[in-house]
């Protein structure tokens, strides 16, 4: 057998946000969400709890507004990190076609967080973030746990790789997981190869 | 949709190599819309892939400009030979999977860009087994 | 209205807009101001300007202090003067005169692998390597003693201040108070410090030698396990394992998961006792399995083969110590080795050029 990529549909390759699409509920829309981010003046939070798909519908929106020609500054916190006001940039022209992207925005620090919103309406730059609590931005959405969008997630992965991970499989690895999306993937994965390995 | 077709054939009919062997083969490009290529690089790499994040590594790189395509006709099939190292060997791990492929990106018009790959074997490693 | 002098600016391929210089110049500012206290500092002191009870402790401060802007500095020349391209070249010379120092070879003639500079440079007694332990517990341990003697010794100059007030009749009662925490800091580092060095020491030092390295699969290679101490063992065991390490970033965490792949246990012993003057030394042998995984290192994954010797002595918790071992890919091909016992066996291999 020749390892490849192909071999289980919930590798990391296939499941990182950047690899991604958002699966959206039915009603729901990149389109109209993008439409309330306009409304809101291009200001919003996406906040929810751990391995909801934050981080992949940031990115499925940042696709889409760089598609639409805006200007894409993206951040992604890891740890404790400060962003730095020598790192952090933005137009220093007054530029509604600039959108700051934060993954992570609870970890900023109170004044980092104070100077990138002031920075931000100072210059007219949009500010979008994700978060794992609630912060003074506008919500724009507020993700919660659904079987039937990790179950569409889970068909679509595999559409192209066989796997013996059934329906009840994923129902059973949501429950144990809490909703949980990333931890969920990673037990698919899982008890992908233990039953590539026992055929 | 592009209307272009990629074909890399590799000489062992297994796709299984040792390590210091040449992997020799040939390419082609064709299709209605060949002459769009503005550019391409054929590499022999490894890269892993499983839980963690994925490394890459080339091992051979050409790269094609636009006159040498138009010089070469890639729909005629171009052979190639490289040497193969002696590490990384293919491993098909339960939470890390060093994977070898020979690969041809194709650069079209308008920042576009089709891969094909081709995945073989090197070496004789085993696969993990469940405990 | 756009600023005059704007405070950001914006990368845009190799151009930047908005005023380059402003931001290194804050930075060198604030690194020169660092720089200059900490030698005014240590002027005062040498001077006698300033005369604390533990004058070169005290120094400590303003030599950090002038360390860390002398550093800034430094680096911000660097980092200035020259190009992404030349920091890395000559980053990666370093590294690649490194590695050509420490184990003779190219680091290209196997890519991917980990050195064994670490192993060949330690000769052992009775066999040819002495591996080394994958954490050694001393330099922790004198890292630990630093900050708990720093820690305590500047706690105790101002706990002696404070109780000289006392004593003088001019008692400093939010000075007092505030002292508390940081004392009882202090306390919690001796009881940690001393922790672990009755456990390090307890225990006493476990070597391990190999008869030959690099291994390869299918090898089989002699061992040699030496406990010292004066300790009352319930268990010894050494076990050989190889396990794949994967690190991944989803979303905002950071996430490191080890698979262990093959296990097998080597030597084991149960209720015995190792005097002080006569440390336990036992011999025995290994097999990497044939067709085995070589060892395997990149960026965010890796396949690493380790010898693990633990153990539990009475009154103690379990100890475990780790040793790597590096297996690394067969020069031979099976094929070859085929054919090496069998002449007659025809090749498919096409002769090498």
């Amino acid at each position: 057998m020749i390892p490849s990529r192909h071999d289980n549909p919930f590798a990391s390759c296939w499941t990182q946000p950047k690899n991604q699409v958002y699966q959206f509920h039915a009603g729901e829309s990149v389109d109209l969400l993008i439409s309330c981010l306009e409304n809101q003046g291009w200001r919003g939070q996406v906040f929810g709890p751990h391995g909801i798909g934050k981080s992949t519908l940031l990115t499925t929106l940042a696709r889409e507004l760089s598609c639409r020609g805006y200007d894409i500054q993206p951040h992604s916190l890891r740890g404790a990190q400060c962003l730095r006001w020598r790192e952090f940039t933005t137009s220093p022209t007054v530029n509604r076609r600039t959108i700051v992207i934060v993954d992570g925005y609870e970890q900023l620090r109170p004044w980092s967080a104070w100077w990138l919103r002031i920075r931000c309406r100072w210059t007219g730059a949009g500010l979008l973030v994700t978060t794992h609590r609630p912060c003074s931005l506008p919500v724009l959405a507020c993700l919660l746990p659904d079987l039937e969008v990790v179950q569409r997630l889970v068909a679509k992965l595999s559409q192209h790789t066989p796997t013996s991970v059934t329906r009840s499989v994923v129902k059973a690895s949501y429950i144990a997981h809490r909703g949980n999306v990333r931890e969920i993937l990673f037990d698919l994965y899982d008890r992908h190869e233990r039953y590539r390995r026992e055929l | 949709m592009i209307g272009l077709n990629i074909h890399i054939r590799l000489d062992s009919d297994d796709r299984r190599y040792l390590p210091g062997e040449s992997l020799t083969g040939r390419f082609s490009v064709d299709g209605p819309e060949h002459d769009t290529v503005r550019a391409a690089e054929f590499s022999v790499l490894w890269h892993t892939t499983g839980k963690g994040e994925e490394d890459l590594a080339v091992h051979f790189f050409e790269r094609f400009s636009h006159e040498r395509i138009s010089q070469l006709d890639f729909r005629t099939p171009h052979p190639f030979e490289i040497r193969l190292p002696f590490s990384p060997q293919s491993y098909d791990g339960m939470i890390v999977k060093v994977c070898w492929c020979a690969r041809l990106r194709l650069f079209l018009p308008r920042g576009q860009e089709i891969v094909s790959e081709e995945p073989f074997r090197l070496g004789e490693t085993q696969p993990t087994l469940m405990n | 209205m756009p600023l005059r002098i704007p405070l950001f600016m914006k990368k845009r391929g190799q151009r930047r807009t908005g005023v380059r210089w402003l931001g290194p110049l804050g930075e060198a500012v604030l690194f020169a101001v660092l720089l200059l206290l900490g030698a005014d500092g240590i002027a005062m002191l040498m001077v006698g300007a300033i005369t604390p009870p533990w004058p070169w402790l005290v120094g400590i401060i303003p030599a950090s202090l002038l360390l860390y802007g002398g550093l800034g500095l430094v680096e911000l020349m660097w980092h200035s003067n020259t190009s992404t391209e030349l920091r890395s070249a000559v980053a990666k010379k370093a590294a690649d005169l490194e590695l050509r120092i420490a184990s003779g070879e190219s680091p290209h003639t196997l890519p991917a692998i980990p050195s064994i500079a670490r192993v060949v440079d330690s000769p052992g007694v009775r066999l040819a390597y002495r591996l080394p332990i994958d954490t050694s517990p001393k330099w922790m341990l004198l890292g630990m003693t630093l900050i708990c003697i720093c820690w305590n010794l500047l706690v105790g100059m101002f706990v002696y201040q404070v109780i000289d007030l006392h004593v003088s009749g001019h008692p400093n009662w939010l000075l007092t108070w505030l002292m508390v925490p940081f004392v009882l800091a202090g306390l919690w580092t001796l009881v940690v410090l001393g922790r672990a060095i009755w456990i390090t020491t307890g225990i006493g030092a476990t070597r391990l030698e190999v008869s030959h390295h690099p291994l390869h699969a299918g090898e089989t290679f002699h061992l040699l396990v030496s406990q010292a101490g004066r300790i009352n063992m319930r268990w010894l065991k050494v076990v050989i394992v190889c396990q794949e390490q994967a690190t991944y970033a989803q979303g905002t965490d950071t996430r490191t998961e080890i698979f262990r792949v093959h296990r097998q246990l080597l030597y084991r012993r149960r209720k015995f006792n190792i005097k002080a003057a006569e440390p336990f030394a036992v011999e025995t042998e290994a097999l990497i399995p044939n067709a085995a995984m070589h060892s395997f290192v990149s960026p965010h994954n890796s396949v690493d083969w380790l010898l693990i010797v633990s153990g539990k002595a009475a009154r103690w918790t379990i100890f475990e110590r780790k040793f790597p071992i590096y297996v690394y890919p067969t020069s031979e091909t099976s094929e070859a080795k085929q054919r090496a016992s069998d002449p007659t066996m025809p090749t498919n291999l096409q002769p090498q050029s």
